[in-house]
């Protein structure tokens, strides 16, 4: 992870290059369509890593306790995401604002992406609230299994229902190409390894919690508490 | 530049810094808090190996 880690930098400088300077802009947008290559990065790392959460959660809930590993990356998993969830709505609205005249409008893909937001929030909220990490593991896992049809209908909700937001994958294919391609590959995988090094460091950080738990618990019976 | 070419600028910079900001705050609250809790577990340690030199 190490190495995952020192891969992050150069990829953020080159995808900000590309994005901010190498592309050309586009005559109706002008300089604003240059924030879709962020807002695009974040948004595509936002769905994987909350689908990563979906599968993390299923194996620790089919490992029942075995692997205590799994609930952590589970955890992380979802806190990444949330957190690029967030990073995708603030720099969408602000697109919209220029693209549409407005920060919100109840769009199919912006109403689904908020109730994402709220729905992983509550996942969070669910674990700190259970202090029993057997109940946790499961009660967290069963909600994130429910919560996850949320994350297919955000990337379908373009196509079933009428919207505005622009599509970049269509049954005849991609809708960009070329260089604006290039840049947002560059750009999707420096965010996606930023968010592998982001889970890494709250899996870590969880770890050492619970060691400081298992040893304060373990000197309080030494100690006749 | 027109007023639109400065708007549409600005734009570009608070979506790429509110993206920046959120993720250096969230770094910033994993370091703090991985170093708090790295302190914490020598400080035990440090109480432990007192007591059992006692």
């Amino acid at each position: 992870m190490r190495y995952v880690r020192w891969l992050s930098l150069p990829l953020w400088l080159a995808g900000l290059y590309l994005a901010l300077l190498w592309v050309p802009d586009i005559r109706a947008l002008g300089v604003s369509y240059r924030i879709f290559y962020i807002h695009l990065g974040v948004a595509w790392t936002a769905l994987l890593a909350l689908t990563g959460n979906f599968a993390l959660s299923l194996a620790a809930l089919l490992s029942k306790g075995r692997q205590p590993a799994l609930d952590r990356f589970a955890q992380a998993s979802a806190e990444v995401g949330l957190l690029m969830t967030t990073a995708t709505l603030a720099s969408g609205m602000l697109w919209a604002r220029v693209a549409w005249g407005a920060y919100w409008t109840w769009d199919p893909r912006l109403t689904t992406t908020a109730i994402m937001w709220f729905l992983y929030a509550g996942y969070l909220l669910l674990r700190q609230a259970i202090d029993d990490s057997g109940r946790r593991r499961v009660y967290s896992a069963v909600y994130a299994l429910i919560v996850f049809i949320d994350v297919p209908i955000v990337y379908l909700s373009v196509r079933w229902w009428q919207s505005i937001h622009p599509v970049v994958f269509t049954e005849s294919g991609m809708t960009i190409t070329g260089q604006m391609l290039f840049a947002v590959i560059v750009f999707f995988f420096a965010t996606l390894v930023l968010a592998l090094d982001l889970i890494s460091l709250r899996v870590t950080q969880e770890g050492l919690r619970q060691a400081l738990d298992e040893r304060r618990a373990e000197r309080f019976e030494r100690l006749g508490y | 530049m027109t007023n639109v070419e400065r708007q549409f600028l600005e734009f570009v910079f608070l979506a790429y810094a509110a993206v920046f900001i959120l993720i250096f705050l969230f770094v910033t609250y994993v370091w703090r808090r991985t170093r708090s809790l790295e302190r914490d577990l020598a400080a035990l340690r440090d109480e432990e190996a007192a007591e059992g030199e006692s």
